[in-house]
């Protein structure tokens, strides 16, 4: 091992004048890659979640995990072997099938290109699921950041580069594309043959799901991150201009629009009597209003920071939170929370090791919670079931790394 | 320390995208201007660290070759030369900070073209002087490019590479007529010509397109730099062709000494013994035997 005379590494460096730029050169490469190590973690986000009733499903990293909640088990993990993709958008369940897309698999250390695929998967129920069909590759150009649609005949999928794809849902095979201005990040709805969907391009759009025709858009003062929401004649759609807007589903015109007091994220929750609508804002608020008139019904302030839509279930609103205000992920806890729709009142409240940014979803008696955890370009995510009634912790779930 | 350096990156080109009128490319291409010009002092600073160096290489060789196993005895020859090894490093530096600025950007472009949620999220976090929900989403369109993709044509890694290779030319010094075994350092300093634009070329096949961006305009305002500074060095040439230059003389004793001459006299030595150039060169030629 060469000792360093007296003087140091700078010296020696000195005395070997051939080796001085290769000295810069690895320390330079250690400082970019060792830096960009996480910046480049940018293709990353928290994880999606979604349920059939009785199983959970949760898209985080290389793979979707199949949780069987009343059993308390990981029923099957898709694909078995991580690949080069990343999945995060919340799958999409129709039955006993299922529909997700992923945010793309470089094409390695000398390729630019991402490809980015589409799957079809069924026999969810078995140890394993099916193949639907092949996955569509290539068709998407972006990834597939918001929940897909699955109707019985057809397949939605939105894209970060704007652009909505109709599939047929029996082969996977492409019947139409539209293309928005900027990203699509809330999940389509579909409701007498048209499908609504938002975009970050400010806009909400009316389209034949047939034929892809535009029917109507409408525009609206700033991005609009999350799923529209259907009740009867009106749209309901909320946005980082901090207001939720209802709009007449025919032609778009707004009929009403309610101000919160910071960005709305989530989608807003309509009570099953459709009289109702309830939503939450980044600080922390949430709020009940009239769904047809946009009267205030009840505000409360529960948490620091909001981003997953809630959920209203019986007499209670389930409500996810982040707490903390650090930049970095792994320096902020959360809460899920179960309010009294009538009053706004905190039911119950627990902790979770990590933020919520996913709305939960019920199955059964018991609320699915998933969180991120550890840094931000790591995978790892924690899923506590809950029983809803009196927030005791019945489940946890850490995949293995 | 580094997170309060990228919140200033996002900050500002946040600001600069706001007033500019939502023009992204332009508030890189302004940014990109604003930090050269930042830079600037540091980089004129190397090239005249370049160009001293350059006319001491005879000389450093010399002292290298001799007191390759004595590091203490080198660093003292080298101070009588007026040579210090500290400033080959100093010149480094603008090189050095830019890779800080180079990840500032990387992260400032990730966060303001908001990719996924999670990136709009933490924006949402790094800012506080700009009214996001005015600004989002952020422009990231660009003739064929998606500003926070690659580009999948793979125009932008070739010009990123291309103009930092022709960047490092323009300023590399005139190294013609000496060999590898006469100047070491400058056979280095060739390779590096082809590695450093081919490294960075290769990081550009997966950086975002608008970090790219910033690296083909950085190389182009570096070559506009180049040009400026070029006069700037040929006025320092001429300086230094006017000054004597140190040489190394080898004495009897063999004891090696460094001493400023005239470089039209012969000076007597310490032990009253006058060597001309001639004996000079003998001398040197013994010494090389030792």
């Amino acid at each position: 091992m060469t000792r360093f005379p007296k003087g140091g590494p700078l010296l020696y460096a000195q005395s070997r004048p051939r080796l001085r730029p290769v000295f810069a050169l690895f320390l330079l490469l250690a400082l970019v890659l060792a830096a960009c190590g996480e910046a480049i973690g940018g293709n990353n986000n928290w994880p999606g979640l979604s349920t059939d009733g009785q199983y959970a499903y949760v898209a985080s990293g290389p793979s979707i995990f199949a949780l069987d909640i009343a059993g308390e088990e990981l029923r099957w993990q898709y694909p078995v072997e991580a690949g080069r993709a990343s999945f995060f958008a919340s799958p999409a369940i129709s039955g006993d099938r299922m529909l997700l897309g992923d945010y793309g698999a470089s094409g390695g250390t000398f390729s630019s290109n991402i490809t980015v695929s589409i799957y079809g998967l069924d026999d969810l129920t078995a140890t394993s699921p099916g193949t639907l069909w092949t996955p569509v590759s290539g068709v998407a150009r972006d990834r597939i950041v918001a929940p897909p649609l699955l109707t019985e005949t057809q397949a939605f999928v939105g894209t970060a580069d704007g652009v909505l794809y109709a599939l047929d849902a029996e082969d996977g095979s492409v019947q139409w594309s539209f293309a928005a201005e900027h990203a699509i990040w809330g999940q389509p709805v579909m409701y007498e043959g048209i499908i609504y969907f938002t975009s970050l391009d400010k806009q909400l759009y009316a389209l034949d799901a047939a034929s892809g025709e535009v029917l109507w858009q409408q525009e609206f003062a700033a991005a609009l991150p999350s799923a529209p929401v259907l009740n009867d004649d009106l749209i309901y759609v909320g946005g980082f201009d901090s207001q939720v807007h209802a709009v007449n589903r025919a032609d778009g015109t707004e009929v009403w629009s309610y101000a919160a007091q910071d960005w709305l994220w989530g989608s807003p929750a309509l009570d099953s009597d459709g009289e109702t609508l309830y939503f939450a804002d980044r600080a922390g608020n949430v709020y009940a209003i009239n769904a047809q008139n946009g009267e205030e019904i009840w505000q409360e302030h529960v948490t620091e920071h909001i981003q997953a839509a809630p959920v209203v279930n019986g007499e209670r609103l389930y409500i996810g939170a982040s707490i903390g205000d650090s930049s970095k992920l792994e320096d902020l806890t959360g809460e899920i929370m179960a309010l009294d729709k009538e009053t706004g009142e905190v039911i119950w409240r627990k902790t979770t090791a990590g933020p919520v940014f996913t709305a939960p979803v019920l199955v059964e008696d018991q609320l699915v919670v998933v969180f991120k955890t550890g840094a931000r370009i790591s995978n790892l995510f924690q899923v506590n079931v809950y029983n809803q009634t009196d927030g005791d912790l019945t489940w946890e779930f850490v995949p293995e790394e | 320390m580094f997170e309060a350096f990228y919140n200033l990156l996002t900050e500002s080109l946040l600001l600069l995208y706001q007033f500019l009128g939502n023009n992204y490319i332009l508030a890189i291409t302004v940014f990109t201007v604003i930090i050269r010009l930042i830079t600037l002092p540091l980089n004129l600073r190397q090239q005249r660290s370049m160009i001293q160096t350059q006319e001491l290489q005879p000389q450093i060789q010399a002292i290298q070759k001799k007191y390759r196993d004595n590091p203490q005895k080198m660093q003292e020859e080298f101070g009588k030369i007026g040579y210090n090894p500290a400033d080959t490093l100093m010149g480094c530096l603008p090189t050095l900070i830019q890779f800080p600025i180079l990840i500032g950007m990387y992260r400032a472009i990730q966060y303001t073209l908001g990719s996924t949620p999670l990136d709009l999220y933490e924006l949402s976090l790094r800012t506080s002087s700009v009214d996001l929900s005015k600004l989002l989403p952020v422009d990231n369109k660009f003739l064929w490019l998606n500003l926070a993709q690659p580009d999948p044509w793979y125009i932008l890694p070739i010009l990123v590479g291309g103009g930092m290779y022709l960047q490092q030319k323009l300023f590399m010094p005139n190294m013609s007529g000496q060999t590898d075994k006469d100047n070491p350092a400058a056979a280095m300093t060739r390779s590096m010509l082809y590695t450093m634009p081919l490294m960075f070329g290769m990081f550009s096949l997966s950086f975002p397109s608008g970090l790219s961006i910033y690296f083909i305009v950085s190389n182009l305002i570096g070559i506009g730099q180049g040009f400026i500074t070029k006069r700037h060095m040929d006025r320092l040439k001429a300086e230094a062709a006017g000054r004597p230059k140190p040489q190394v003389v080898f004495e009897d004793d063999a004891e090696p000494t460094t001493k400023k001459v005239e470089a039209s006299k012969n000076q007597p030595s310490a032990n009253g013994h006058t060597a001309t150039r001639k004996q000079q060169a003998k001398k040197k030629g013994r010494a090389g035997k030792r």
